[in-house]
């Protein structure tokens, strides 16, 4: 008799959004939490990988829920904002949205655009999310990729 | 708390069936906003929606521009800059009064109303605030003055125009990844497979 415990894809100790320094998995394990990335539960061995018993064999791996969230961005270079501070964070687009569907809710609509407008004329590192041109700015070519986009309700 | 008003200004006497007018769409915010989305509702039977001018209007991309239908003016677009303040000037609605408007109506009679007044605001997460929109109401009255505007009209910004270039762009680049590359792919293999026939029969 075979058990599969967890069958989680599992691509490696670290990846773009974190790096996991000593992969173990605690057994019996309850909810924590970090700035990067949630880990609910698991109940489990104590290190990632296969193991057998008589009666069963089990796959175990990092379970990890794509709770990732951008903090409020600062201002510091700021160029189509203003307002902002003490906004809560939003998914990371790029997951399992669409193109331009930042919030995530499987529609590219004004919500988008105005998270969008937030970042204009901004080129650091915490558009890369935003940056549909891939070009390291956010100007009018990615609402220009936006609208192309863009449901028609 | 933010808080926001999105409300229509006019003519405030009566006027005469027939006329043309032109109402002042407003916007005011105590927290920066940088998109918004209307849909105002009027009498279709009772008025003609003629269009939307955006002279000196506080909004640089306009994503719907008056589309109209069914009595419906969807009005949805972004502000570059962000907008915070009192009468932000989002446009101006015009309407023509129906002639069949009965022979002494009651003042009040057409009432222009907003089924939607969400602004959002430029703080990166997409907040939405429902800004308090009151009924607006028209009146009309035979042997009240005939009012005439001149008819609307809309300019594309220049923030309009190169999105308007840049998604013609990026079609065109859909296009190349779509069909061009797989037809060079195809070329390739099909060169290949000749050269791969040619040496084999050598």
């Amino acid at each position: 008799m075979s058990l599969v415990l967890f069958s989680v894809a599992y691509a490696g100790p670290s990846s773009l959004n974190f790096e996991l320094e000593n992969p173990i998995i605690v057994e019996g394990g309850g909810e924590s939490t970090s700035l990067n990335f949630k880990y609910l539960s698991t109940t489990s061995q104590l290190t990632q990988g296969q193991s057998t018993s008589l009666n069963f064999g089990e796959n175990a791996g990092f379970l990890y829920f794509p709770f990732i969230t951008v903090p409020p961005p600062d201002d510091e270079g700021g160029g189509g904002g203003g307002g902002g501070g003490g906004s809560p964070g939003y998914p990371i687009p790029g997951l399992n949205c669409r193109i331009a569907d930042f919030n995530c809710d499987g529609k590219v609509n004004i919500l988008d655009l105005s998270i969008l407008l937030y970042y204009l004329h901004r080129a650091d590192t915490k558009i890369a999310p935003f940056d549909l041109k891939k070009d390291g700015v956010i100007d009018l070519g990615d609402i220009s990729i936006m609208f192309y986009y863009w449901d028609k309700e | 708390m933010s808080t926001a008003k999105i409300y229509l200004e006019g003519p405030k006497d009566s006027i005469a069936p027939s006329s043309t007018v032109s109402l002042n769409l407003y916007l005011n915010t105590d927290t920066p906003v940088n998109a918004f989305d209307i849909l105002i509702s009027y009498p279709k039977e009772k008025a003609t929606f003629l269009g939307l001018d955006n002279e000196d209007s506080i909004v640089d991309i306009w994503q719907k521009k008056g589309d109209s239908a069914q009595g419906k003016i969807d009005l949805s677009g972004g502000i570059l800059q962000s907008y915070s303040g009192n009468r932000g000037l989002v446009g101006k609605i015009s309407f023509k009064v129906s002639q069949n408007v009965r022979e002494n109506v009651r003042p009040e009679d057409i009432k222009i109303a907003f089924e939607k007044s969400e602004v959002y605001l430029a703080d990166g997460a997409g907040t939405r605030v429902i800004a308090t929109s009151p009924t607006f109401n028209l009146k009309v009255e035979s042997g009240a003055q005939i009012l005439s505007t001149p008819p609307p009209t809309f300019e594309p910004t220049p923030s309009d125009l190169a999105i308007a270039e840049g998604v013609q762009d990026y079609k065109s680049d859909i296009r190349t990844e779509q069909l061009v590359l797989p037809a060079l792919g195809l070329l390739v293999l099909l060169i290949l497979v000749f050269y791969l026939i040619k040496r084999y029969n050598k």
